[in-house]
C-alpha cells in the first residue's frame, strides 16, 4: 500500500511536464504472426540467424551458412534429352513448366495407402504435415512425385499381379498397387522359385515372369 | 544532391560535423563556410555523397540508407522483458551511499508480504515474453533467498529462456545461496568500490568485514566462473582512488570490465555550484582512467574496459546499440522493464524508487494490486527523447546519445532545465568528446584500445574520417 | 568429396520422383524401408518394389530425401539427413556469367519445383536448405510457390536462397511476408560499389542499377539478406570502399560474407587473372573488415583457411566448404587449428593457389 507523503516537488506538472495527451498511444511491436505495416516497424526487426548448433548473439562467433553451388560434377539433376521437350532460352522468365500443368500450389491432399507397414514414430522425423490443397480443386490428385503413382510403375505392378494370378501364387484383384495380398504372393513365387524372398518386386522377379521395364 | 542536415562543434584546430544518423568527420572552417553559403565544390560533394551525408533523390539508395540508419538510432522497445525485483530493504550492511533503499537487517515490515509474492508472480505469469531477465536487488537479496527460489523456479516454467541476476553484497553467503547461485541460468553481481580501501571505508568499514567479502568474492568466482560474476565500483568523488588503484583491484580478480559509476546523492539540497564542481571532477576523472586504462593495455594481456565509455564509443559508431537502460534514444519508461518494490510498488527503474523514497517527487507508477499507472507514464514519456529537443538537435553528439528524464528530476527537480546546465548533459558532452579525441588521435596505443573496445581486429582510420 | 548422387538399379517412373529412406521406422507414403543390405549394397522396400542402392554397408541413409529420375541409374541425394549442407539446383538458367561461376549456366530448364516440394516437407527437424542456381528467381512464380508452401508445411525448416538480386519487385514484399521474413536468407553477391566494375565482374550491362533498386525493395520488406563478395584481383582495390558503401547504401544486411575464390566453373577459366593470394596480402581486407565491423555490419570470411587468415582475424572464419566438396591437404598434417578450420574446396591445385600457407 501506498503512504501518503508530501513531496517537495508535489506532481508531474510542477516538474516541467505537459499534460498528457489523450490521443498518445503507447508503441507496440509487431506480433510475429502479422507482418509490420510501417516502414519504421519493418526497420526494427532484427533476424537471428543461426548455424545448426551455433547461436548468433556475440556478433564474432555467429556463423552463418554457406552454401556455394551445387556439385559441379556435370550440372543438374536431369540431362536435356529429345524426350522431354522443354528447352527454354534464359532469356524468358518463368516459361510454362512441363511437369506441373496447373499453376496452383502443387501439393494436394495425399491419397491414402493402407499398405504401408503399421509403425511407432521413433526418430525426429515429423509426418507430413497435411498440405494446402487448392481451393478450385478439392478432388485429391495423385501426386506424381510418388512412384507408386507413375503409370510405368502401376503397369508394372498390374503385370506382376496378372502373372502372380496365372501362377497361383494370388487371387487377386489386380490394382496396381502392392498390396498385403500381393506381397504374400510375391513370398510364394520367390521361395518357389528359389529366389530369395523379399515379399517386394526384383529384377529378379521381372526376369523370372518375363517382364521387361521399358 | 541535398546533404542531410550537418550539426557541428568547434575542435581546437578544425570541426567536427555530425548528421542525425551518427555519421560524423572533421573539416575545417573554410568547409563550413561553403556548407553554410551553400558554395560547395565539386570535391566537398564528392566527399559527402560516397561517405553517405548526401542524396541525390528521394528514396535512393543514399537516402534510403540514411534512412535506415536513422531508424537504427531510434531504439524501440520490445514488450516487458526486464523485471528488477526487490523481494527485502532489509540489509546486513550500512553503506554511507545507500541512503533510503535499505533498512537494518532485524526490521519488520519491510519484506514482501505472502500476498505481495503470489501477486508478483501473477505479474510474471502475465508477461508475454518468451525470453527474460530477472535481477533481484535490495536491501541484501540472500537474506530472503527463500523468495529467491520461489521466483526462479516460477519463472522458469513460465519463460522458454531465462535469466538471473542476485545483486548481493557477498558479506554473508550460505551453503544453501551457494547452491543457489551455482546455477547455470544465473550471475551475480556485487559492489567492489574501487580499491579495497575506498571498499572499507564506504562499505564494510571494519577490515574483518573486508576480508569477508574478499574471501566470498574470490570464492564465488573459482566455484561459479567468472563468466558469472560482475562487480561495478562506486566511487566518492572527494575520495577517489587512483585509477590504477581500481584497474589493479579488479585485475586481482580476473575482471577486465569496470563500470565506474560515482554516488549520486539524492536530492536538490546540494547547492547549484556543488553540482557544478562535481560535474568537473568527475569528468576529468574518467578521462584521466580511460588514459590510465590504454597505457595499461598497451602492455597487458588482456585489454581492460571502462564499460560505460566502451557503451558510448560503440553508439557513436554504429546504431542499434542499446543494451544499456540508462543511455538509449528515446527512452520509453516502464515499457521493457520495470522495478516492484518490497511493497509492490512499480517504478520505472532504481533511481525512481530512491528519488521517490527521498521525498524528492513521487515516480511511483502504480501498484501490483492497482496496476501500472499508464496516464503517469505518458506524462513522463512525453520528454523521453532527446530527437526534437531544442537543446539537443544542434548537438553533433545526439545521435550517439540518449536522454534520462529520472536524472534530470533526481537532481533538480524539474524536466525543463537547459540539458548544458544539467548532469546527464555534461557527463556525457565530457564522454563524446574524449570517444572523438581518441579517435581521432594519432596515437597506437590509444588505437590499440580503441580496437579492443569497439570490438574490431584493428583500428582503421577510416573510422575517422577527415574531409580537407 | 562425397558424392551426391548414388548409384541405383533404375525404379520404372514416369517422372522424376521423391523417395526418403528410412532404415526402421516409416513415416510417409513417400518413405521407403530398408529390407535388405549386403557388401556393396542396402535395398529398400518402395511401395513393393525393391530399390536397391549401391554404397558401401556403413553408409548411414536414413533420412536421405533422393530424386529419382526415369531411366537413370543414379539418383541424387537431395537431402542428407546428417549433413548441414543442402542444396537444391532448382534451375541452370542465369542471365549474368560472373567471372568466378562455379554453376556456369546452361540454356535449358526443368521444373522440379514440385519435387522440391515434397523433399523440403521430408527434410529433417529444423533443416536449413540451400536453393541455388543458375537464377532461381528466373522462376519467380514457382520458386516463390515452392517457398510458400514448403515453409507452411514445415514451420521449422528454413532456406537460404542464393540469388544475383536482378528480378525483386515491391509486389514480392507480400510475398516475402506469407513465406515469412525470417524463414528465408536471401545470398546476394556484390563486387564492387559501382556500376563500371560490379556490372564487368558480372557480364551484365545495368547489372548494378538493377540490383540497388531489387535492395531497395528487401531493405523495405526487412528481408534477410546475406551480402556476399568475392575477393578478386578486379575489386581488391575497392573492398575498403565497398566496406564503406554497404554501411552506408546497405546498413541493413543481415551480414556480409567475403568469399575467397574457388577453383571450379568459371573461377577455373578465369583463375589466372581472378585469383588474389590474400595469404601473402591481407591488406585491403583489413580496412575493409575492420570498418564494416566498427560500423556495426556482422562481417565474416567464408572459405579461407585458417592460416592464410592473420590469427586476430580467424575468428571471423568459420568452417564454410560444404562437406562434400572439401578437403585438406597434406601439409595440413596435425595444424593445431584443423578440427575448427573449413580447409579447402576439393579441387583446389596447389600450385595455382596460397603462397603463405603454413601448419599451425
Amino acid at each position: 500500500m501506498k503512504k501518503r507523503r508530501v513531496y517537495l516537488v508535489p506532481s508531474l506538472i510542477a516538474a516541467g511536464f505537459m499534460p498528457s495527451k489523450s490521443d498518445a498511444a503507447p508503441l507496440v511491436g509487431p506480433t510475429k504472426k502479422n507482418p509490420a505495416t510501417t516502414l519504421f516497424e519493418r526497420l526494427q526487426v532484427k533476424q537471428v540467424y543461426t548455424l545448426a548448433g551455433h547461436s548468433s548473439h556475440s556478433s564474432h562467433a555467429s556463423h552463418a551458412s554457406h552454401a556455394s553451388h551445387a556439385s559441379a560434377s556435370g550440372g543438374g539433376y536431369v540431362l536435356p534429352r529429345g524426350d522431354y521437350n522443354n528447352s527454354t532460352t534464359y532469356t524468358q522468365p518463368d516459361p510454362t513448366p512441363s511437369y506441373s500443368p496447373n499453376p496452383v500450389p502443387v501439393i494436394r491432399s495425399l491419397p491414402t495407402t493402407p499398405n504401408i507397414p503399421a509403425t511407432t514414430s521413433t526418430g525426429s522425423y515429423p509426418t507430413q504435415v497435411a498440405p494446402q490443397s487448392s481451393p478450385a480443386n478439392t478432388a485429391p490428385m495423385p501426386l506424381k512425385t510418388l512412384p507408386g503413382n507413375s503409370d510405368k510403375f502401376r503397369r508394372i505392378v498390374i503385370q506382376v499381379q496378372t502373372a502372380l494370378i496365372a501362377f497361383g501364387y494370388f487371387g487377386g484383384p489386380v490394382t496396381g498397387q502392392v498390396d498385403t495380398a500381393t506381397r504374400v504372393g510375391l513370398n510364394k513365387m520367390q521361395d518357389a522359385y528359389g529366389l530369395k524372398v523379399t515379399g517386394t518386386i526384383t529384377p529378379q522377379v521381372l526376369t523370372a515372369f518375363g517382364i521387361s521395364t521399358n | 544532391m541535398t546533404v542531410f542536415p550537418l550539426k557541428f562543434t568547434r575542435l581546437a584546430s578544425d570541426y567536427l560535423f555530425a548528421d542525425d544518423a551518427g555519421g560524423y568527420f572533421r573539416g575545417d572552417r573554410n568547409f563550413l563556410e561553403r556548407y553554410a553559403g551553400g558554395n560547395l565544390t565539386a570535391s566537398d560533394t564528392e566527399f559527402l555523397h560516397r561517405n553517405g551525408y548526401a542524396f541525390d533523390e528521394v528514396g535512393d539508395p543514399a537516402y534510403l540508407g540514411f534512412a535506415y540508419r536513422w531508424a537504427q538510432r531510434l531504439h524501440r522497445p520490445q514488450g516487458l522483458n526486464y523485471v528488477i525485483l526487490v523481494p527485502t530493504l532489509r540489509c546486513n550492511l550500512a553503506c554511507g551511499y545507500c541512503q533510503v533503499s535499505r533498512v537494518n537487517q532485524n526490521t519488520t515490515g519491510f519484506d514482501w508480504t505472502e500476498d505481495a509474492l503470489a501477486e508478483v508472480l501473477r505479474f510474471l505469469d502475465g508477461m508475454d515474453t518468451a525470453s527474460a531477465k530477472i535481477e533481484f536487488q535490495g536491501g541484501e537479496p540472500l537474506l530472503r533467498l527463500d523468495l529467491l527460489q520461489t521466483v526462479r523456479e516460477f519463472a522458469r516454467r513460465k519463460f522458454k529462456d531465462v535469466s538471473f541476476t542476485v545483486c548481493t553484497n557477498l558479506q554473508s553467503v550460505s551453503d544453501e545461496a551457494w547452491t543457489f547461485l551455482d546455477a547455470s541460468d544465473t550471475f551475480v553481481s556485487t559492489s567492489l568500490d574501487g580499491d579495497l580501501s575506498a571498499h572499507q571505508r564506504q562499505r564494510t568499514i571494519t577490515s574483518h568485514g573486508t576480508d569477508q567479502f574478499v574471501s566470498n568474492l574470490r570464492y564465488g568466482i573459482e566455484r561459479l566462473g567468472r563468466g558469472k560474476v560482475s562487480a561495478l565500483p562506486t566511487l566518492d568523488v572527494n575520495n577517489l582512488p587512483t585509477p590504477n588503484q581500481i584497474i589493479e583491484t579488479f585485475g586481482d580478480f580476473g575482471f577486465r570490465s569496470i563500470f565506474l559509476r560515482p554516488i549520486n546523492h539524492q536530492g536538490f539540497a546540494r547547492k547549484r555550484y556543488q553540482t557544478t564542481g562535481m560535474d568537473e571532477r568527475w569528468n576529468d576523472y574518467h578521462g584521466r582512467f580511460i588514459d590510465a586504462l590504454i597505457e595499461h593495455n598497451w602492455t597487458a594481456d588482456f585489454p581492460v574496459e571502462e564499460f560505460y565509455f566502451t557503451h558510448c564509443l560503440r553508439r557513436v559508431l554504429r546504431g542499434g546499440h542499446n543494451h544499456h537502460v540508462d543511455l538509449r534514444n528515446p527512452n520509453i519508461l516502464g515499457k521493457d522493464y520495470i522495478v516492484i518494490d518490497f511493497d509492490g510498488t512499480f517504478y520505472p527503474s532504481d533511481e525512481a524508487r530512491m528519488v521517490t523514497r527521498v521525498g524528492q517527487i513521487d515516480l511511483s507508477l502504480g501498484s501490483l494490486w492497482d496496476g501500472i499507472d499508464q496516464v503517469k507514464l505518458d506524462v513522463l514519456n512525453e520528454e523521453a527523447t532527446n530527437s526534437f529537443h531544442p537543446d539537443c538537435i544542434h548537438c553533433p553528439y545526439q545521435a550517439a546519445c540518449g536522454i534520462d528524464v529520472i536524472d534530470d528530476l533526481s537532481r533538480y527537480g524539474r524536466i525543463d532545465v537547459p540539458k548544458r546546465d544539467t548532469t546527464f548533459c555534461r557527463r556525457h558532452t565530457a564522454i563524446f568528446e574524449k570517444v572523438f579525441e581518441l579517435l581521432y588521435s594519432d596515437d597506437k596505443k590509444a588505437h590499440k584500445s580503441l580496437a579492443a573496445w569497439a570490438g574490431i581486429p584493428e583500428f582503421d582510420s577510416s573510422l575517422a574520417p577527415v574531409h580537407r | 568429396m562425397i558424392d551426391l548422387r548414388l548409384k541405383i538399379d533404375d525404379v520404372p517412373i514416369d517422372h522424376p520422383s521423391i523417395v526418403r529412406l528410412r532404415t526402421d521406422v516409416v513415416e510417409s507414403e513417400h518413405d521407403a524401408v530398408l529390407i535388405d543390405r549386403d557388401h556393396e549394397s542396402q535395398t529398400f522396400d518402395l511401395a513393393g518394389y525393391s530399390l536397391r542402392v549401391y554404397c558401401g554397408p556403413q553408409t548411414d541413409l536414413d533420412g536421405d530425401v533422393l530424386l529419382v529420375v526415369p531411366g537413370r541409374n543414379s539418383a541424387h541425394r537431395l537431402v542428407r539427413a546428417g549433413s548441414r549442407h543442402n542444396t537444391f539446383l532448382v534451375t541452370e538458367q542465369c542471365d549474368q556469367l560472373c567471372v568466378m561461376c562455379s554453376q556456369p549456366p546452361k540454356k535449358y530448364h526443368v521444373d522440379l519445383f514440385e519435387q522440391f516440394t515434397v523433399a523440403a516437407t521430408l527434410a529433417p527437424e529444423n533443416a536449413r536448405i540451400t536453393i541455388s542456381g543458375g537464377e532461381p528467381l528466373l522462376h519467380k512464380r514457382r520458386l516463390y510457390q515452392f517457398l510458400v508452401a514448403a515453409a507452411k508445411a514445415r514451420p521449422d525448416i528454413s532456406f537460404h536462397v542464393l540469388t544475383n538480386g536482378q528480378f525483386f519487385e515491391p509486389g514480392d514484399i507480400a510475398i516475402i511476408d506469407e513465406i515469412g521474413r525470417d524463414r528465408v536468407l536471401w545470398g546476394i553477391p556484390l563486387y564492387a560499389p559501382h556500376a563500371e566494375l560490379h556490372d564487368s565482374i558480372v557480364a551484365k550491362r545495368g547489372a548494378f542499377e538493377t540490383l540497388s533498386q531489387n535492395f531497395v525493395t528487401l531493405m523495405r520488406a526487412g528481408a534477410a539478406v546475406e551480402l556476399r563478395t568475392v575477393v578478386l584481383q578486379q575489386n581488391w582495390d575497392v573492398l575498403p570502399r565497398l566496406a564503406d558503401y554497404t554501411s552506408t547504401r546497405l546498413p541493413f544486411i543481415d551480414v556480409w560474407a567475403i568469399m575467397q575464390l574457388e577453383n571450379i566453373g568459371y573461377g577455373r577459366m578465369n583463375w589466372a587473372h581472378s585469383f588474389k593470394d590474400t595469404s601473402l596480402d591481407f591488406g585491403q581486407l583489413r580496412s575493409a573488415i575492420n570498418l564494416a565491423i566498427g560500423r556495426g555490419i556482422q562481417t565474416l570470411l567464408y572459405n579461407f583457411p585458417l592460416c592464410t587468415v592473420p590469427s586476430q582475424y580467424r575468428h571471423l572464419a568459420p568452417s564454410t566448404i560444404s562437406d562434400w566438396k572439401n578437403k585438406f591437404l597434406e601439409e595440413c598434417g596435425e595444424c593445431a587449428l584443423r578440427s575448427t578450420c573449413g580447409g579447402f574446396f576439393e579441387w583446389y591445385k596447389a600450385d595455382q593457389g596460397f603462397g603463405g600457407l603454413s601448419r599451425q
